[in-house]
């Protein structure tokens, strides 16, 4: 499923960690059109304002849980310049960018608001 | 204080970064949330200071996440030997207390440093939801 990442494969995947090997292997925003993830809402980074965040609804039967996954942009800019994107799952309760952003860190919505550098 | 560049504090610490990141760019000290990659830098309220200073951060630092797998290490520094203190907590996604009387640096190789501010800080670390009940910790 790494070497060969397909959607089916991965929805197929019991394993998290093989899982996620396989989506960075076909890159997170394939995954998300391919797998027919709807865009939930896309907000500016508080700590990176020139970057955004992005939250997808991820289709339960395709996951195996309700989950959402949040569309961050690397901090810090990769050798040639460009940025990597990645992907984390936050809970389907969850529904704004920010918010989502913030439970990853256990911070609420406005002390992750406040963040003055991400790297 | 003047600002400080990262190449003066590779020079300073000896805790090198990957070489594409610019040595010339200075590296602010703040004293509000940071965050480098799945670390964030949460300052604690005044007066929440613990009774214990805990441990004084050696010359060389302390890893308060250790290169593994997936991951890469995040090294604490104290400004001056002797000015910033860490208690670890042991397990979880908080990883310790810092409380530090001068600017500390947090250094990590792909993220550069990280600039602190004197004053007292929780460092947790990022995580994810794995399925419907269950939580991971993301590795950078």
């Amino acid at each position: 499923v790494v070497g060969r990442p397909t959607v089916a494969a991965i929805s197929a995947e019991p394993n998290v960690e093989i899982r996620r090997c396989a989506i960075e292997s076909l890159g997170w925003e394939r995954f998300l059109t391919q797998a027919g993830a709807a865009l939930i809402g896309t907000a500016a980074d508080p700590g990176d304002p020139c970057q955004d965040l992005s939250l997808y609804e991820v289709p339960e039967r395709l996951w195996g849980s309700r989950v959402n996954v949040l569309l961050a942009v690397n901090g810090t800019a990769e050798r040639g310049g460009t940025r990597r994107r990645y992907g984390l799952t936050t809970p389907a309760e969850i529904r704004d960018p920010v918010a989502a952003a913030a439970w990853t860190y256990q911070l609420t919505k406005d002390q992750y608001a406040a963040c003055q550098r991400r790297t | 204080m003047p600002a400080v560049t990262l190449g003066q504090l590779i020079g300073a610490y000896g805790v090198d970064v990957l070489e594409h990141l610019d040595r010339d760019l200075e590296v602010p000290v703040y004293g509000g949330l940071q965050i480098q990659g799945d670390v964030a830098v949460i300052p604690l309220p005044e007066g929440s200071e613990r009774g214990e200073a805990g441990t004084p951060v050696p010359p060389a630092g302390i890893p308060v996440i250790r290169a593994s797998g997936g991951g890469h290490e995040h090294r604490l520094l104290a400004g001056t030997p002797g000015t910033a203190f860490w208690t670890p907590s042991g397990s979880g996604q908080d990883l310790g207390v810092l409380q530090a009387a001068e600017p500390a640096y947090l250094a990590h190789p792909e993220h550069g440093y990280l600039g602190i501010a004197s004053g007292s800080y929780m460092l947790r670390r990022q995580r994810e939801q794995a399925g419907a009940d269950s939580q991971r910790l993301v590795e950078d």
